[in-house]
């Protein structure tokens, strides 16, 4: 996406100054911190044939930023976290959740069908369990846009919990993106997209990677991963915590409870999140590496 | 209504002017005479250029016309999906219905999935409609009918080619047909035809063929949705039917009316 002056012109450098950051193409340098947005366009036909190839299918959501991604690095410890399309899409190729039915399947059963009719069962919501990816990288000048699956960090069940408070004050925004990792329009039964936001500030940076369904007549699926990074007194020693939290409810079931049931009044997740009942969340902590 | 009120309702739409609540209702009507008289099987006549999905980016219209030529110096057919998505599908969609009622032999507009009043209340047409009339009247668009979920229509307006079969394949949202090779194959041969040319699935290049060339899809929205960084196509074909494809871009941002966001920073949780 093209910048203009218009809206936001970035942090002032005052800002930047007082916070010991330093402003880098598509990102920002902060205690200790390199943290990076990246957006290109959709695949290409031979871009998609390599993403084909390492996923081992045809289907593919009708929109892949194929190059974009949003990254985190610690140079002290070598932590890296990077949320990217192609990992993101391994992760839906190995959940393979059944396919959901759109309202018009009822009716569709009893139609006259070809006799070699093949019924297609792939995931075509995309859904996917991804909540990044992460490694413990030796040299801060390695830039891979996927990393391996086997990865060196752990990431261990806490009772702490990401600090709304902190994160409601009206700090001074030292950079802020949002980066749509794919997106698909169902055919025009709804959508269903996975984005990262990432906003970073003087005392900490939170990230929100947020994948949103919505079968039109059907459902709404909601999994969103949060990551916070408190920058404490040790800068060697970052404390960082992750929370997923998964939401789902059917048409059905809303319109049970008297909220509407058409699909014109849920165009934006921020605004319907909590209708939808819990599904499962956790939080856990990075385990820094020896 | 006259050719001169008509030519002067095409120059302001050409600069994304809306026109009055009663200007659009007559232009409804009078195109409603002309559609009506169309039949389901349209044969239209080369030489003609070929165009996809616009999906009210009218700005990159403007740029389709500029590579294609004008009408009525040249001769369009239009594949559909003229709305939703975009931010300018009321002046889109009207420049285009003008340009029917004003040369009805030089333009062919076909039905696309979203020209029906349930797509148009999800994607953006309906609620665009709103903002700009205050109310919504799409009935012009409906070919006698809004779409079914059942026959020849529903299934015209929702297959799509597919890599992974041969035959017939039912799409995993359990509605909806895909087609492979083989029965392009026999359709062409059946109806005695070179090739299918449809619109409806983006593709990055503007243009794709399938099938050993039975098939080729036509994609006429550049940077789609404004963020897809996609080139469009336009198929020209001349009076012999040789093909030739032409690739463009989307327009340039000074050009249209909205200006480039960068996103502002937002206090997201």
């Amino acid at each position: 996406m093209a910048k203009a002056a218009e809206a936001w012109d970035g942090p002032t450098a005052a800002e930047l100054k007082a916070a010991g950051a330093e402003a880098i193409p598509g990102g920002v340098r902060v205690k200790g911190w390199v943290i990076q947005t990246h957006k290109g366009p959709i695949l290409n036909s031979a871009s998609l044939q390599l993403f084909e190839d390492k996923l081992q299918t045809t289907h593919l959501p009708e929109m892949v930023f194929g190059e974009s991604f949003l990254s985190l690095q610690h140079a002290q410890t070598g932590i890296r976290l990077n949320f990217n399309p192609l990992d993101a899409l391994k992760a839906w190729k190995q959940e393979a959740l059944p396919p959901v039915e759109v309202p018009a399947a009822a009716k569709w059963k009893f139609r006259s069908k070809p006799s070699d009719q093949v019924i297609l069962d792939y995931d075509y919501t995309f859904t996917t369990p991804y909540c990044g990816s992460d490694a413990v990288v030796q040299s801060t000048e390695t830039m891979q846009t996927s990393l391996d699956e086997s990865s060196n960090l752990c990431w261990e069940d806490t009772e702490d919990r990401i600090d709304l408070v902190a994160l409601s004050a009206k700090e001074p925004i030292l950079f802020y993106d949002e980066v749509i990792l794919y997106e698909d329009e169902l055919a025009d039964n709804g959508i269903s997209f996975l984005t990262a936001r990432v906003r970073v500030m003087p005392t900490a940076w939170f990230l929100l990677l947020r994948f949103w369904l919505r079968v039109d007549g059907v459902l709404m699926r909601l999994r969103d991963t949060r990551v916070y990074c408190c920058f404490g007194s040790d800068e060697a020693k970052p404390v960082v915590l992750r929370e997923c939290c998964w939401r789902e409810a059917t048409f059905a079931s809303l319109s049970a409870k008297g909220y509407p049931s058409d699909s014109a009044a849920y165009g934006d997740p921020n605004l319907i999140a909590h209708k939808l009942p819990l599904v499962m969340q956790k939080t856990q902590k990075l385990k820094l590496p020896n | 209504m006259g050719t001169s009120d008509l030519d002067r309702q095409i120059e302001q739409l050409k600069r994304c002017e809306p026109l009055t609540e009663a200007e659009v209702k007559a232009l409804c009507l009078k195109a409603m005479e002309i559609l009506v008289e169309e039949s389901n099987v349209q044969r239209v006549d080369a030489p003609v250029t070929i165009c996809g999905d616009i999906h009210g980016q009218f700005y990159d219209m403007k740029e389709l016309f500029k590579v294609g030529g004008d009408c009525p110096k040249t001769n369009y057919l239009f594949l559909g999906d003229f709305v939703d998505r975009g931010f300018y599908s009321v002046e889109t969609f009207l420049l285009l219905l003008a340009l029917k009622v004003r040369y009805p032999d030089r333009i062919t507009l076909i039905r696309g999935n979203h020209e029906s009043r349930q797509i148009t209340q999800v994607y953006g047409f309906y609620d665009e409609c709103l903002r700009k009339y205050g109310s919504v009247n799409i009935r012009v668009i409906d070919r006698k009918q809004e779409v079914p979920h059942d026959g020849a229509m529903c299934d015209l307006l929702w297959s799509d080619p597919e890599d992974a079969v041969d035959g017939w394949g039912l799409s995993p949202r359990g509605a909806g047909f895909l087609f492979g090779g083989n029965v392009v194959s026999s359709f062409n041969h059946t109806n005695n035809i070179d090739y299918i040319c449809r619109a409806h699935q983006l593709v990055m290049e503007g243009f794709k063929w399938m099938f050993n060339n039975k098939i080729v899809t036509v994609w006429s929205a550049p940077n789609y949705c404004y963020r897809c960084g996609n080139v469009a196509a336009i198929l020209e074909l001349d009076e012999n039917l040789n093909k030739q494809f032409r690739v463009f871009e989307a327009a340039p941002h000074e050009s249209r009316g909205v200006p480039a966001k960068r996103p502002a920073p937002d206090y997201f949780l």
